[in-house]
């Protein structure tokens, strides 16, 4: 059979589509042999855009839509009008959500003017390929555009197979999908590798594939058929993806020339702390938890080899979280090899400082950490695991050791309270000198998390999130199965509370770039600069010993009972009190955060390298 | 212990700041015996320089050097220039001033500590501005001395044996690897010898994403 793979908007433009990466490789497992051509309709949309607008709407729009449009669903509603045959579909209501939100549309709405002619161009453009299998991967706001076109496809040559699969698939999302759009043949629901290819194994030998475990595909009278649950992939069979098409495409294309180009690898599945505690608003991990990780032999080969081939240094990797077997195997071997990489991983928020600088020392540059919260009770609410003195410790070893954060700060847990946020906002302006959230947002609720999964946990009378009423037109019976969004009434802290701490990490934001608060070993004791905005410029002066040795034990977080213990070993013995007498001076400075009966220092070792954002 | 907080202005701190020769530069480095501000005293191009190295200078703590001699277009330039660019590769500030025109494209030096009164060169410099990346076979360059561009990726061994070479003064020569780089901005020549002129990434700022 000839295949063809196909990966539309708004998958980011510098990078390779990890999904078709993998079943080009997959298909070599097909009894039958099979030729692959891919096409990238992210990129071709872009250059259309490109062509139409006279250079107007570029990459820096395209990306608006795809980074932030996520959260509104603004790509979906781009093409929507093109699904739906309508130009005008629903652009009141897009209108009037966008300004409930006081939210830039951004190039949306010149965009939607192009899409139908696009999706027209794009099937044309993918039939030129003479397939008999088009197989679209939809994650995120890859639906509609996916949609437009397989039904264009479908006008044009209705005996081409068109399968979908991806992360929008997996579940009820997937049966919803096949259910309530009938051009659309099979569904891969879960993970792929096995399901597909059992599928193109059954219809190169002229089997109906229904059955096949993780498809649902068509009864005779077109029906849904769901075949059982898939079973989970086992990591052997996650192949190393084969992105040499993607990168002739990007290569041949108008891009190379406007973006650096960054890589995707996968090296594991799953989540294993989600296996032990699932975050209570995470659903990224689907149906399938369980942690699967690639041998780190295998995972250094793989991009040894993907390095090589494309001459690419950045890599951004897309596991759920780091296999902390790969700081002592893996990272020493990326370490070894010299080369300069800029590698983003997922991470626990636990990580030693040992552990920090070994990622470091292996290029790893940019962290996301899961931090959330800076109290320890909301992050219990949130099944988190860490302290609240953790994550602050964190954000200081990661200017330390040079490592770039990003985080947000959530609310609006189910039980939590404003006493849970108070303490916190009040002590933000002390660590304004440290890499601030990209913002604070309200708690979405995920499909496959805690949240959705019992609605006992708080949030009983959800609904599919109101974004999707400006773009699909289907009963909310039909979107409470295919939504991977929900919302319903706020819990947990009030709009005041919520309001004070948005203002508190707004002037973070502001405040971080003029900021720094570091200490240095002198003759006169340990010193802390104060550079911090808002603040007079000033030398603490930690001259009695007991003094500085206690605020470097606080390097740590601590309780002020084991800070006690641990100065008494060294021969600093004072009573409890007089330590939390301290320690509430130094709070007075802002030169510690406290919470939970923790202390953690705030000062860095050394004055972070920072280089401001052009624009 | 005293639980109050001493609170002084900010000033000098004994040891903050320390004298230095040129000609000494580097051993003291290696000695440990630095302090965050350095005061170079000597010509700014003594040989002693040539081993002063970015790390050499981050692991030693200093923040901040200051050559207190007036820099000339003349034969020792590439060598203060190999020096600038070891600090640049760490971040660490440069004070220096030079005499009249420095003989060369300044342009072509924006992403290393600009010079006193040179305006231009202030506001062009930031971290990163021109920088290479290390790969298997491959070294990656990012050159947005002149505007925004996006990294290009050098493969033929030539040219990366000469950005290697060229990471200290070395002679200049026919090839026409040679006269590409040059062509390009990426190495600088007085005529008889030539300087590598983007430093290697070596610490990676936040956002790391920004250059």
């Amino acid at each position: 059979m000839r295949i063809c793979l196909v990966s539309m908007p708004w998958h980011l433009l510098e990078t390779p589509c990890l999904p078709i990466g993998l079943l080009r490789a997959r298909v070599d497992a097909c009894r039958d042999p099979h030729t692959v051509v891919d096409y990238y309709g992210n990129l071709r949309w872009a250059e259309y855009l490109l062509d139409v607008s006279g250079g107007q709407i570029a990459e820096a729009e395209y990306s608006y839509v795809a980074d932030r449009g996520v959260w509104h669903e603004m790509g979906e509603w781009i093409f929507a009008g093109a699904l739906y045959d309508d130009p005008a579909w629903r652009v009141d209501t897009y209108r009037a959500y966008l300004e409930a939100r006081n939210l830039d549309p951004g190039a949306s709405l010149r965009m939607r003017e192009h899409a139908a002619g696009f999706v027209d161009l794009a099937a044309r453009e993918i039939l030129e390929e003479r397939p008999d299998l088009v197989g679209f991967t939809t994650t995120f706001q890859q639906n509609v555009s996916s949609l437009a076109v397989a039904r264009r496809i479908k006008q044009l040559r209705p005996d081409v197979q068109v399968v979908f699969g991806g992360g929008n698939c997996d579940g009820p999302m997937g049966a919803a999908l096949h259910r309530n759009f009938p051009f659309v043949d099979h569904v891969v629901s879960g993970e792929g590798e096995l399901a597909f290819v059992a599928l193109l194994d059954a219809l190169s030998e002229g089997r109906a594939p229904a059955g096949v475990p993780g498809l649902v595909t068509r009864g005779p009278d077109g029906e849904s058929v769901a075949g059982p649950p898939a079973a989970m992939v086992p990591i052997d069979m996650v192949p190393r993806p084969d992105f040499t098409a993607w990168w002739s495409a990007y290569g041949d294309g108008r891009f190379a020339e406007r973006l650096s180009p960054v890589l995707l690898y996968e090296a594991s599945r799953g989540c294993w702390w989600g296996e032990k505690h699932h975050c209570t608003f995470c659903g990224l991990n689907g149906t399938t938890m369980k942690f699967r990780a690639k041998p780190a032999t295998r995972v250094w080969d793989d991009i040894t080899h993907l390095v090589e081939t494309h001459g690419v240094l950045d890599i951004v990797t897309v596991d759920n979280i780091l296999d902390v077997a790969y700081l002592a195997e893996l990272m020493p071997r990326i370490q070894e090899s010299g080369w300069d990489l800029r590698i983003r991983y997922e991470v626990k928020a636990n990580l030693k400082p040992d552990q920090l600088a070994a990622l470091r020392d292996a290029g790893v540059t940019h962290i996301q950490p899961g931090i959330e919260s800076l109290n320890s009770r909301a992050l219990r609410l949130m099944d988190k695991g860490v302290h609240g003195t953790q994550n602050v410790f964190l954000l200081r070893a990661s200017d330390e050791y040079q490592l770039t954060v990003d985080w947000n700060y959530l609310y609006g847990f189910p039980d939590e309270r404003a006493g849970d946020y108070r303490p916190v906002i009040e002590q933000i302006p002390a660590m304004v000198h440290l890499q601030p959230p990209s913002g604070s947002v309200r708690v979405l609720i995920e499909r496959f998390s805690p949240h959705f999964q019992s609605r006992e946990r708080g949030f009983a009378e959800r609904r599919p999130s109101r974004m999707y009423q400006h773009v699909y037109d289907l009963p909310e019976s039909e979107l409470e199965d295919l939504a991977y969004q929900f919302e319903a009434p706020p819990q947990g802290i009030d709009e005041d509370v919520a309001s004070d701490l948005r203002a508190a990490i707004a002037a973070w934001r502001h405040d971080h770039a003029a900021s720094t608060l570091t200490w240095r070993e002198t003759e006169d004791g340990l010193v802390i600069d104060e550079g911090r905005a808002g603040r007079p410029r000033c030398e603490y002066v930690l001259s009695d010993p007991a003094q500085a040795r206690s605020y470097r034990l606080m390097e740590r977080p601590r309780t002020i009972a084991a800070l006690a213990r641990e100065l008494a070993a060294e021969g600093f013995a004072m009573s409890e009190e007089t330590l939390r007498r301290w320690v509430g001076e130094l709070r007075g400075a802002g030169l510690v955060f406290e919470d939970d009966d923790r202390v953690v220092a705030l000062a860095t070792n050394r004055r972070p390298l920072r280089v401001a954002e052009v624009g | 212990m005293d639980t109050t907080l001493a609170v002084r202005k900010p000033g000098a701190v004994l040891g903050d700041r320390l004298e230095v020769s040129t000609s000494e530069l580097s051993r003291r480095l290696v000695d440990g015996a630095a302090a965050p501000v350095l005061l170079v005293t000597g010509t700014p191009y003594a040989p002693g320089l040539d081993a002063v190295t970015g790390d050499l200078l981050w692991q030693a703590g200093v923040r901040e050097v200051r050559i207190r001699e007036t820099v000339r277009a003349d034969d020792g330039l590439l060598h203060f220039l190999r020096f600038l660019r070891e600090a640049a590769s760490h971040d660490i500030e440069v004070v220096w001033e030079s005499a009249g025109d420095l003989g060369c494209d300044t342009r072509l030096l924006y992403h290393l500590p600009p010079r006193a009164g040179d305006p231009s060169w202030r506001s062009a410099y930031r971290y990163g501005l021109c920088h290479y990346r290390v790969g298997p076979g491959f070294v990656t360059v990012t050159d947005q001395r002149r505007g925004p561009a996006v990294p290009f990726t050098l493969r033929n061994p030539q040219e990366i044996g000469l950005v290697q070479d060229l990471d200290r003064p070395g002679p200049s020569d026919e090839s026409s690897a040679f006269a590409g780089l040059l062509r390009s901005g990426l190495i600088i020549s007085n005529g008889r010898d030539a300087l590598c002129l983007p430093y290697r990434l070596r610490r990676w700022p936040i956002p790391c994403t920004v250059i």
